[in-house]
């Protein structure tokens, strides 16, 4: 059976650092102001009890990816392991992807005139390294997971200012931040 | 092929023009020499990879793997070989590539006209080493000494060739020096008090913790790779607590949060020690063999601490007091890390003291796992060869006369017989960090020349006469330990130093030169050397057995990290405590010594006077370390921009909403900034963090009084600043 | 070639090299009287003079007093040279991305340029090769030699075409002394022209 490759991102576990983010510019030296992951903050009641939430995304190399179908000259491909890649080769930089991801995952690099998005690093996938946000993640928070092979008993598939997972089926799962005790002093 | 005759040839050929009409030659300009033949055999491609150290003050001090290609850096990440930050860098050492080819770096030794003008030219390293010369000769002759040369120093950079910035000052004579930290200094004075020094366990061991209080810490933030580690203990089931005034990152990841009156605990941990004599949770075996004064502490306790009283003071309900104190004194081991935050206060080192008693009469000290961690220095043993030339023949004065760096503005202006009239800065931005910028500007007019040696323009350098370049941790030699982790690391050259730049420590030597060329015998700091000779000279026998290394070169071929030996990783193991008894005191006449009570005593805070009722706290931000990385644009990428966290409740009352521009005051200062409305912060507090500087005309200090902490005297030499003591009122702007 | 293509191509080159001067540094200590050769000089330039922005430039320098030339090394410092963040960039890779990270993929393609030449930036590593000084010496080599015309038509149309416009916005839009802004326009007027010359040449070849 074909694997389904997906990020397993440990909410509970990141801490907002955004060495995810900056590791994966500075590896892929891109045009820095372009970024394949990034991290966001999520409501401070989250939990119930007021906390310091973010999460992590890149590409959710959704199982129906909306860029793929609406890439106009094929620079999209879903591979066997369910890895979307994008071809800048063919890449004509019309944004449609963009407009079509309900993620806003490909972004325009103004520069080489074409769109960029999260490779899942498969080049490194495929002499058996992990991507640079797994491996540099200081909390070790994200991971790869066959979800073919592995069902994380507490991964969802969605949280707040994430779009309706119905619509792409994407493969990303969260682990969500269990609520603390906390004593607050009253006001 | 090209060849230097042809390009010659151009050249005389188009002379006849502009270039022979103006006397243009090639040698006029300061400029590089441009073009020149191709060396052999050069090709593109070649990769290398070369072993650094993250250098700042920062408790992860991590070691560095850094990939060259074409002589250029491509990429920078931690070094796998370190088991304490396991290959990863946090998200500031992920910048270091930018940091190094920043377009924004300062390339070359330049002078200012008319200081705070903006008005810069490019001068040699030859005529910034004959200006600063001739003045430390001037003053010199003048004054009869070198003492009115003030040296302002700090933790830029940790490196320990960097220690030559001071060695250089030692080597023309006695002069003034900014002393004290604004860092740990109240909380390192009462460890010293009761153990004679500070001394922290190895953070790897937190994972051997059966229980951990995170107080005032914020490891998430300030210390990542620790943070890794809590979070493994976390899911392995040790208790993670956090006592903090604010909701920081950190205690948003604890099992228990307990948000405590700022200042307020030392009443807290003395209120636990109340709950755990009464309930005779306490390790009598241990406090019989191991300390002295605990029959004096039990009985101030019982006379003077009651449960409720803490409560009452620290905003804690009496009954969550009581079951911490009771799971704190019944885990085994349980381990207490005290941050620095915490002991930003007037009251900071007895509250320091108090929390110590906690640990020590629960038998966690000197126990693998756990411990009262703080700071320490065991790792720190080199011979700072940099600093061992002595003043030279002749030299006027005495010896050093110091100005509390906490307090430098003020105690520059009042330095007399003879007044300061110059002053070098290295590895430091005292007009954005030191409380009252606007006091140490007027200490910088009274100057007749002001050198500052740094990276970036910064405030500082705003308002000095010669800024000289320095280089990266990339592009000089070095070698670094953390006063947290046992680690050391190597700092290897990787690229050439770009543009004009230069390690403190070739500065110094040149420095050496010039003075020597123009007065012989008027620096004794070596006039050359190679860095990797100078280097090897830091590690004695001592440190190279502790580390099982032979030398410098030994630790770069050992993958470029190295862990001390595990006789030193657990603190106080042996029980052999570094104070006058050998024991540890909970009656220290140290600490009479120094004007304080022997015991470990609750002291009052600081009151926030009617005017300015409003705390605003200036903690440790996740994006810089003080004001360094955080105008990096891949970081202003993320945040551009500084603000002052308000709970909802106080934004109410002052009619603020969120992104209103919001006014800060006090008899100090007053700045502006944008409003963000959370409850991470008690309503009776503002937060602004700390170390921001570019695009504001101001720094979190403007309303920051330079009010002392109660020590700092024993272990730094001068005491530290109340931070967290200031006390503003807000308005909408 | 012809007389006249002569002369043309000498006026390339010498309007390089004065650029090349500058961007040096070299002219930073001028007096007012060498200023009126260099503006005299440059008013000769029929490819200068009868361009909009060469006028204009020439305009400028016609200006020049003992104040502007007091202020005009600090704001060629400020715009080339530091301490602060400069205003206007002179390292090609500034403007190639869109951060202004020095030392980048562009560098090395102008590195390239420069070895294919079997030259390199003196004390290399420690200059980004893209500087603009660099740029213009290197065209300085090529220009005379007929045998390198495709050469120097490549680095032009791949490099210092690619960004002098932007570097000549930065400068417009920063500068506060009639000099830099007068070489922010002869720049940009120059360089204009050797756009069309280029386009001129590739018709040719058509």
């Amino acid at each position: 059976m074909a694997k389904k490759l997906g990020f397993l991102v440990n909410i509970e576990r990141c801490i907002g650092c955004h060495a995810c983010e900056i590791s994966c510019k500075s590896f892929y030296q891109l045009e820095p102001e372009m970024r394949r992951r990034r991290v966001t903050e999520l409501p401070e009641d989250l939990v119930g009890t007021p906390v310091r939430a973010f999460v992590s995304t890149a590409c959710n190399h959704c199982d129906e990816p909306a860029c793929k179908n609406a890439c106009p000259v094929g620079a999209y491909t879903k591979r066997e392991d369910g890895i979307v890649v994008h071809n800048q080769e063919l890449c004509i930089g019309c944004q449609m992807c963009g407009k079509a991801c309900p993620y806003k995952v490909p972004v325009y690099n103004p520069v080489k005139r074409k769109m960029d998005k999260c490779s899942m690093c498969y080049e490194r996938l495929d002499v058996g390294q992990l991507p640079i946000c797994v491996e540099k993640c200081p909390l070790e928070a994200i991971q790869i997971v066959d979800y073919n092979e592995v069902q994380p008993e507490n991964g969802v598939s969605i949280v707040p200012t994430f779009a309706d997972p119905s619509i792409t089926h994407p493969t990303t799962q969260f682990i969500l931040p269990k609520p603390g005790k906390q004593t607050r002093r009253s006001s | 092929m090209l060849k230097e005759s042809i390009t010659r040839r151009n050249f005389i050929k188009g002379s006849a023009s502009l270039t022979a009409l103006l006397g243009l030659g090639a040698a006029s300009s300061q400029a590089p020499k441009g073009l020149v033949p191709k060396a052999a055999a050069k090709t593109n491609g070649k990769v290398q990879q070369f072993y650094n150290a993250c250098p700042r003050n920062c408790y992860d001090t991590c070691s560095i793997l850094t990939t060259v290609e074409d002589g250029r850096i491509t990429f920078i990440t931690g070094n796998e070989n370190n088991t304490y930050t396991k290959g990863r860098l946090c998200v500031k050492g992920n910048t270091y590539p930018r940091v190094v080819y920043s377009p924004d770096r300062i390339k070359y030794p330049m002078r200012q006209k008319g200081r705070g003008s903006g008005n810069w030219e490019r001068i040699s390293w030859g005529e910034a080493y004959t200006i600063i010369s001739k003045k430390i000769l001037e003053i010199k002759k003048e004054y009869g000494s070198t003492l009115p040369i003030c040296l302002n120093k700090y933790s830029g950079n940790f490196n320990i060739l960097n220690y030559a910035t001071e060695g250089m000052m030692s080597s023309i004579g006695y002069t003034t020096r900014a002393q004290g930290t604004p860092c740990d200094p109240a909380g390192s004075d009462a460890q010293g008090f009761d153990m004679g020094v500070a001394y922290n366990s190895d953070p790897e061991h937190f994972l051997d913790a059966d229980y951990i209080i995170l107080w005032g810490a914020n490891p998430a933030w300030t210390s990542a790779h620790s943070m890794y580690f809590i979070e493994q203990a976390k899911e392995r089931g040790t208790k993670l607590v956090v006592i903090d005034p604010l909701i920081t990152q950190t205690a948003s990841k604890a099992d228990e949060y307990i948000q405590i009156k700022a200042s307020t605990d030392g009443a807290l941990a003395l209120g636990m020690i109340r709950y755990i004599f009464d309930h005779q949770l306490f390790d009598k075996n241990w406090v019989a063999e191991n300390s002295i004064g605990f029959s004096e502490f039990f009985a101030y306790v019982n006379k003077n601490i009651t449960v409720e009283w803490a409560a009452e003071k620290t905003g804690v309900p009496q009954a969550v007091i009581e079951r911490l104190a009771r799971e704190y004194a019944t885990a085994k081991p349980a381990n207490i890390w005290i941050g620095f935050g915490m002991q930003r206060h007037v009251n900071g080192g007895a509250m320091v003291r108090a929390i110590d008693a906690l640990a020590a009469i629960t038998g966690n000290i000197g126990k693998r796992g756990g411990g009262v961690n703080y700071i320490g220095g065991e790792t720190w043993g080199f011979n700072y060869h940099t600093m061992s030339f002595g003043a030279p023949e002749g030299s006027g004065g005495e010896a050093d006369r110091m100005v509390n760096m906490n307090n430098f503005g003020a105690q520059v202006l009042a330095a007399d017989e003879p007044p300061i009239k110059m002053m070098w800065i290295a590895c430091r931005n005292p007009i954005a960090q030191d409380p009252e910028p606007n006091v140490v500007k007027k200490a910088f007019d009274q100057m007749d020349l002001v050198v500052t040696a740094d990276l970036y323009m910064t405030q500082t350098v705003e308002y000095s006469d010669i800024v000289l370049p320095v280089t990266t941790p990339f592009e000089s030699v070095g070698i670094n330990v953390s006063y947290w982790h046992y680690w050391m690391n190597v700092n290897e050259q990787a690229i050439k130093p770009l543009y004009e730049a230069k390690s403190d420590l070739e500065i110094a030597m040149g420095l050496s030169k010039k003075l020597n060329e123009l007065a012989p015998g008027s620096c004794t700091f070596p006039t050359s050397g190679n860095p990797k000779e100078w280097v090897e000279k830091e590690l004695n026998d001592e440190i190279k057995e502790l580390f099982n290394i032979e030398s410098w070169e030994d630790l770069r071929k050992k993958g470029g990290t190295a862990k001390a030996n595990e006789k030193i990783t657990v603190a106080w193991e042996d029980l052999k405590f570094r104070t006058p008894s050998g024991k540890y005191e909970f009656y220290s006449k140290k600490a009479v010594e120094y004007g304080h009570h022997p015991l470990p005593v609750f002291t009052e805070e600081y009151k926030a006077p009617k005017e300015y009722p409003i705390r605003c706290m200036s903690p440790h931000w996740k994006f810089g370390i003080h004001s360094q990385f955080q105008h990096q644009d891949w970081l202003m990428a993320i945040q551009d921009h500084p603000y002052l966290e308000i709970n909802p409740e106080l934004a109410r009352k002052k009619g603020i909403q969120n992104n209103d521009i919001v006014k800060i005051i006090n008899e100090t200062g007053y700045m502006t900034l944008p409003a963000k409305l959370t409850k991470m912060v008690p309503p009776d507090t503002v937060v602004m963090y700390e170390g921001w500087w570019k695009g504001v005309n101001y720094t979190e200090n403007i309303t920051v009084k330079a009010l002392a902490e109660d020590m700092g005297e024993y272990q730094k030499g001068q005491r530290g600043i109340a931070f967290h003591d200031n006390f503003v009122n807000i308005e909408k702007a | 070639m012809t007389e006249n293509c002569n002369d043309k191509q000498q006026d390339r080159f010498e309007l390089y090299q004065l650029l090349w001067h500058y961007y040096r540094g070299d002219l930073l200590n001028l007096t007012v009287r060498e200023w009126a050769t260099v503006t005299a000089f440059l008013s000769s330039k029929p490819t200068l003079s009868q361009n909009d922005w060469g006028a204009k430039a020439i305009n400028l320098l016609e200006t020049i007093n003992n104040q502007s030339l007091e202020t005009f090394p600090f704001d060629f410092n400020r715009l080339f040279v530091g301490p602060n963040k400069l205003l206007a960039s002179p390292y090609e890779s500034s403007y190639r991305n869109t951060e202004g990270t020095v030392m980048q993929t562009e560098t090395l393609k102008v590195r390239n340029f420069y070895y294919h030449e079997g030259l390199q930036v003196d004390r290399e590593g420690q200059h980004p090769d893209d500087h603009l000084q660099f740029e213009l010496e290197f065209i300085l080599h090529l220009i005379q030699l007929a045998e390198k015309k495709e050469i120097l038509r490549l680095f032009l149309h791949n490099h210092l075409l690619k960004w002098y416009e932007a570097h000549c916005r930065r400068i417009e839009e920063h500068s506060q002394n009639v000099m830099t802004l007068a070489f922010a326009y002869l720049l940009r007027g120059f360089l204009q022209k050797e756009t069309m010359l280029l386009k001129e040449e590739e018709a040719a070849l058509c």
